[in-house]
């Protein structure tokens, strides 16, 4: 404190001007009276740490960031706050293509997504819906337009699964990222199950099942 | 009999196979209607398929089934919507060998869990052996809701 005192009992020549950004005085006194700018630039030099401390948290308190504004602090997320996520994320994905899918079947789907996320429910270990399947899952049913809407599972790393079943007669599509999708196709023919196994583009996928009487699972 | 740590299961014995909700067939209501193909998939470095072992509790089926059911609720957090299937030990080995796929299911118990048995399939993720096994599997399905 003491330094301090002597610097201001013996001003030097002050050249007023740039130091001025570094004043740690408000920005009143900088503008009006640019003397101070360059004495409160050359200040800190004489200051004590222990001043320096104190000047540092009253020009905190003078320009507080509103806590909204204060970038968020990192920290694990919840499996609430991750399932909560998920679920909000799937949501505003879904209505981006509103326009294709009906209210029933927007609303059919939320119930779905909602009942794979239910904390009371959820399976340790795995992982929420991803984004990416998710928009797989999107891409495959413009594609695809099935009337009847299908029952949703969830893989342990959180890909989504489509089934539809019509009697003993199963398809399974499993969305992965990067447009790919898994499928299997179970019949029983004379008590034998038969299956066929997939793995393509969405792009690819109404041809891939072309040939497999798909109607009796979309409608 | 005794069953050792390590050995294989009695072929007519049965196991027992948690399934959560989210692996579950359902229809587009949530009514289930068997079990996903994905409920037999491996996690990220998982070497073998959880299972309990029935006839470890030496009771008729009901009770073994029942002290399997409570064993599993001791060691996992269970969803109350899961529900439990159970086969016989010989089919599940002879369907996974039908699909060339080399198969063992041995005891291998854990502590709060004696019953705890290991399903070791090769199926490399193979839909083909993961829709068998979930077929087999759903022709014996209890839900949770039913044991209080």
């Amino acid at each position: 404190m003491a330094n301090d005192l002597v610097l201001l009992k013996s001003p030097a020549t002050y050249k007023v001007g740039t130091l001025a950004k570094q004043s740690f005085l408000p920005d009143y006194y900088k503008s009006q009276t640019p003397i101070f700018s360059q004495m409160a630039a050359e200040l800190p030099q004489y200051m004590s740490a222990q001043t320096k401390e104190i000047e540092s948290r009253i020009q905190q308190l003078r320009s507080p960031m509103a806590p909204s504004m204060r970038p968020l602090q990192e920290h694990e997320k919840s499996l609430e706050e991750k399932l909560f996520d998920a679920t909000a994320g799937v949501k505003v994905m879904t209505s981006q293509v509103a326009m294709y899918l009906d209210s029933q079947w927007r609303s059919k789907l939320f119930n779905q997504i909602d009942l794979l996320h239910d904390l009371d429910e959820w399976d340790q270990g795995d992982e929420p819906l991803q984004r990416e399947s998710f928009a797989t899952f999107l891409k495959a049913i413009c594609e695809l337009k099935p009337k009847k809407r299908p029952g949703l599972g969830l893989t342990p790393s959180g890909q989504l699964i489509a089934a539809w079943t019509a009697g003993s007669s199963r398809l399974t599509i499993e969305f992965l990222g990067e447009n790919r999708v898994k499928w299997v196709i179970s019949r029983m023919i004379d008590d034998e199950i038969e299956h066929y196994v997939g793995d393509s583009t969405v792009d690819r996928l109404a041809a891939g099942l072309g040939s497999h009487r798909t109607e009796e699972w979309f409608g | 009999m005794v069953i050792k740590r390590g050995h294989s299961l009695p072929e007519q014995d049965h196991i027992m196979r948690y399934v959560p909700p989210s692996r579950l067939r359902r229809d587009e209501d949530g009514n289930v209607l068997g079990i996903l193909p994905q409920a037999f998939a491996h996690r990220d470095g998982e070497e073998f398929l959880s299972v309990n072992w029935l006839e470890h509790f030496k009771q008729d089926k009901t009770s073994n089934l029942r002290a399997c059911v409570d064993a599993q609720r001791a060691t996992l957090d269970v969803g109350k919507n899961c529900v439990y299937a159970v086969a016989v030990v010989d089919k599940v080995k002879v369907l996974c060998l039908k699909k060339q796929k080399p198969v063992r299911i041995v005891y291998q118990p854990e502590k709060g869990n004696l019953a705890h048995s290991a399903l070791h399939v090769q199926h490399n993720e193979d839909l083909n052996v993961m829709s068998d096994l979930a077929i087999e599997f759903e022709k014996e399905m209890h839900p949770n809701s039913k044991f209080k």
